[in-house]
């Protein structure tokens, strides 16, 4: 295959498994990053067997990787179809191309955060068309709006890699002052205090706000899981439930 | 014009909603829920996408369907498969209010922030622990070989778990919205219940704070020859404090200060911006 239109379909593969695929085929396609990933390139490449090979080796490192809250250490998408494609074009060894794929995806760590931190404004454009009662335009924004910035982050680095070979991704690297890499990670951890803060003003209600503070601490100084709050909110909820129908009995 | 519809209703046994809507929805949801991905609401606009056709033939006033819309916006977060189950249940008692039943916004709001969190629980621990390291470590085994099977038994092993499963957890959601609501009419303690779903809905979302609001200070300083390291005094007063306080300070502005959300958005852009390269934050 032509090297251009290769790295152009590489660097679209990569876009779409990272953001825009339907959900069902993620799980797949995404946690499952460098196995599909190396069958993809097998076939892409014309070398199913050696795809398979470095795919299966790359995926063993992340074997025991769990999104908890939707966060994983790396970037599934691009380790497992950049990282892949990349062994693969400079013929490395399977054990090479790991560590190819695993730097690759601890730096695509920041397309992830870029497009978790800006895709904020496709929601809030999504807000006034929700308030104007337009549920077409609420789709459309989930459905498009929110592709702008992935396929930036995603494809663009994605083909420059694939074109002039994974040095030029760390010469772009080279540009980015380390502090704008850091402040995006930073702002990322800021902004769940919006989303939150949002939801917590709409169930308002003085009277049941100590509960909040009990659950923030019991995870801040505990580190409970959020079962175990859950399972203990309901049975106070439970004890509070009898206690108010008491009242109402007695009076 | 929700009393016609309640008559028509009662006259027919029918519901609003037919099979198809249902489906659409389901799919909407396991297609599309998380493909604006994001910090701030997560999956927010992914459920309200996928609720969307069911709100606009719920409610064909205008106001109303807006209302319904902006509330289905707010942050959400579960999983994927097993979370469909709060879908499901939501729709279901949104067709009830629709129908002029007395389910209220506040239990249908609280009823999603009580389960987000537990069914991301079970949800992650069964997709992510056992389902996916079972089959992943049968597939790699035969990828090593060559065997081609190897990503092929991943592919159609998972995108058939991810669809059996939320299928069923959707609908038998649904089923048991329909009947939570029945009992609710029945029972005279509704302002009861809903204050019990507001307890456990407060105290997960407290939780959720704690763990995805994430601020590390890196300012340090030499006092009287000994380093002193800003973040391990503040852990030693409390921890998450400063997560702590950056929300107190977007409820601040919210509710005293009635800022818009896009003006805090920008906010916190700068201020994350601003201490990291002030040293602050790290």
């Amino acid at each position: 295959m032509n090297h251009v239109v290769l790295a152009l379909v590489i660097a679209f593969i990569t876009w779409y498994v990272a953001t825009a695929m339907p959900m069902f085929l993620r799980w797949s396609c995404y946690l499952g990053g460098p196995l599909v990933g190396g069958f993809v390139c097998g076939i892409l490449f014309g070398d199913i067997t050696y795809g398979l090979e470095v795919g299966a080796t790359i995926q063993l490192a992340y074997l025991g990787a769990i999104a908890v809250g939707g966060t994983l250490p790396s970037e599934l998408a691009i380790a497992g179809y950049l990282g892949t494609a990349l062994t693969m074009s400079a013929g490395l060894s399977a054990e090479a191309g790991l560590t190819v794929a695993v730097a690759l995806g601890s730096l695509g760590l920041l397309c992830r955060n870029a497009y978790m931190t800006l895709n904020s404004i496709v929601v809030h454009k999504a807000d006034q068309y929700a308030a104007e009662g337009n549920a077409r335009m609420v789709r459309l924004m989930n459905q498009y709006g929110s592709q702008v910035v992935p396929f930036l982050c995603y494809f663009i680095p994605g083909f420059l890699a694939m074109y002039f070979g994974s040095q030029a991704i760390e010469s772009l690297m080279a540009v980015i002052p380390a502090k704008v890499i850091t402040a995006l990670g930073v702002t990322g951890g800021l902004i769940p205090a919006l989303g939150i803060g949002l939801l917590l003003t709409y169930v308002w209600d003085k009277r049941f706000l100590p509960y909040a503070f009990i659950g923030f601490f019991l995870v801040a100084y505990l580190n409970l899981s959020i079962m175990f709050i859950a399972i203990l909110g309901a049975c106070i909820a439970v004890l509070y439930m009898f206690a108010a129908d008491r009242r109402e009995d007695s009076k | 014009m929700t009393e016609e519809k309640t008559m028509v209703t009662a006259e027919n046994g029918n519901r609003i909603l037919k099979r198809r809507d249902l489906i659409r929805t389901w799919l909407r949801w396991i297609c599309w829920a998380q493909r604006c991905y994001n910090y701030e609401r997560l999956m927010g606009l992914g459920f309200c996408q996928a609720i969307s056709a069911v709100i606009e033939k719920l409610f064909p006033d205008k106001e109303e369907r807006a209302a319904a819309l902006s509330r289905h916006m707010r942050f959400f977060n579960t999983e994927n498969n097993w979370g469909a189950m709060i879908l499901g249940a939501t729709v279901a008692l949104e067709e009830e209010r629709a129908m002029g039943h007395s389910v209220t916004t506040d239990v249908i709001d609280s009823m999603k922030n009580a389960l987000m969190g537990p069914l991301a629980g079970i949800g992650d621990s069964i997709t992510q622990s056992i389902v996916k390291v079972i089959l992943l470590g049968v597939s790699i085994e035969l990828a090593v070989q060559g065997n081609v099977l190897g990503p092929v038994l991943y592919l159609a092993g998972f995108t058939v778990y991810a669809l059996a499963v939320s299928y069923i957890t959707f609908f038998s959601g649904y089923r048991m919205g329909r009947g939570a609501a029945t009992k609710l009419l029945a029972s005279s303690s509704t302002k009861s219940l809903t204050d019990a779903l507001k307890i456990v809905s407060m105290i997960v979302i407290g939780a959720l704070a704690a763990g995805n609001i994430k601020v590390n200070t890196i300012a340090a300083g030499t006092f009287g020859g000994s380093e002193v390291v800003l973040q391990n005094v503040l852990d030693s007063i409390c921890p998450k404090l400063l997560p702590l306080g950056v929300l107190a300070l977007v409820i601040y502005l919210l509710k005293n200060k009635r800022k818009s959300s896009v003006f805090i958005l920008i906010t916190l852009f700068v201020i994350g911006f601003a201490l990291t390269f002030l040293n602050f934050l790290g």
